[in-house]
């Protein structure tokens, strides 16, 4: 009997009537998504070292890179370079080489964008270390609204630098004639390079 | 064959770029009794861990030219301070990660309008025969009686870009 029972529950289930699913759905919601993007700016540097050659007075090249994500109220991107301590920029034992006695010169990368520069002594403004104004080098711009046709609003760079190297103001070899007499040794220093959107 | 010989060549002598990306560029805010709390991330755009330093600094205009100032460091409140403007910074350095980031958390207050400036910068090598670079990116803060317009006044008085 229970074997008849199984049986028979068995056959109705293999002729049981489909069942078509039915999709509900409820009502539309609205959902607010929201997208943040904030202004960001990235600076890399290749190259070098900055050493200085002791026959020209002047150092290798290095490149400074930016790339940058910007909404329009940055107007442009310069790259400020300076040393921590301008009175002793440079310096070995016994000497020392201060920040006025040093200028850079920098090209961009891309010709359509930023500026070229040489020949300024490292004591310009805005001046990041002490009281009084100077310390650092001209200022390198790297693009300005009027080179990208507008505001800069959409992201960019990746081709957006500078080359750039340091030499020593009136530095005419090591013998007579040399504006600067360096005093023998390793000169070492910091220099500070910020990109700045403003 | 030659095509992967050629990819290692040029990977072995190809330069190295260290990079690093700030967010955000900057913040405005009011003066007054209340402070100024908010953030910014530095991200290590690099494979190899990076370390950064954040450092404070107080915009003032000295001999009509824009000056970054260094602030002085309180011990007993913990903050950096010049004149009425304080600062409260929690962590001044950290090794950010290989593609990783980090967040610094400060505090601002000033009684008069004011721009501080967070220098986050990081060593890219040093050189012991010429000069070692170090990388910096700003965050800015802008302190204004009215918070609306605040950076674009502030820089106009400076005589910034």
């Amino acid at each position: 009997m229970r074997k008849l029972t199984t049986l028979l529950a068995a056959v109705l289930l293999l002729f049981a009537p489909v069942v078509d699913a039915q999709l509900l759905s409820s009502t539309n919601i609205a959902v607010t998504v929201t997208v943040s993007s904030v202004n960001t700016v990235t600076l890399s540097v290749s190259g070098g070292p900055l050493t200085f050659d002791s026959t020209t007075g002047a150092t290798g090249n290095v490149t400074f890179n930016t790339t940058y994500n910007l909404d329009g109220t940055a107007s442009n991107i310069t790259l400020y370079t300076w040393f921590s301590t301008p009175s002793a920029a440079l310096s070995t034992t016994g000497g020392g080489i201060t920040s006025s006695s040093i200028s850079a010169t920098f090209t961009p990368v891309n010709g359509n964008f930023g500026s070229s520069g040489s020949g300024q002594p490292c004591n310009q403004s805005p001046a990041v270390s002490g009281v009084t104004p100077g310390g650092a080098c001209q200022g390198a711009l790297l693009i300005n609204q009027s080179q990208n046709g507008g505001a800069i609003t959409n992201s960019g760079g990746g081709g957006l630098g500078t080359t750039y190297s340091l030499s020593i103001v009136g530095y005419s070899g090591l013998g007579g004639g040399s504006t600067l007499h360096l005093t023998a040794g390793s000169y070492t220093g910091t220099l500070n390079a910020m990109a700045w959107a403003a | 064959m030659k095509r992967i010989i050629l990819m290692l060549a040029i990977s072995l002598v190809g330069v190295v770029a260290h990079a690093q990306t700030v967010m955000p560029l900057f913040a405005e805010g009011k003066t007054g009794k209340h402070w100024v709390k908010g953030q910014f991330t530095v991200q290590n755009q690099t494979v190899s861990p990076m370390p950064v330093s954040v450092e404070p600094r107080l915009m003032q205009v000295v001999g009509g030219k824009a000056t970054f100032q260094t602030l002085d460091f309180n011990g007993t409140r913990n903050d950096f301070e010049r004149g009425d403007v304080q600062v409260e910074l929690k962590d001044t350095s950290a090794m950010i990660a290989p593609r990783g980031s980090r967040t610094f958390d400060f505090k601002v207050h000033c009684d008069e309008d004011c721009m501080v400036t967070f220098l986050n910068g990081f060593i890219t090598g040093r050189n012991p025969q010429g000069i070692t670079i170090k990388l910096i990116l700003p965050s800015h803060v802008y302190l204004c009686d009215k918070p609306k317009g605040c950076r674009v006044r502030i820089k106009a008085a400076a005589g910034l870009p």
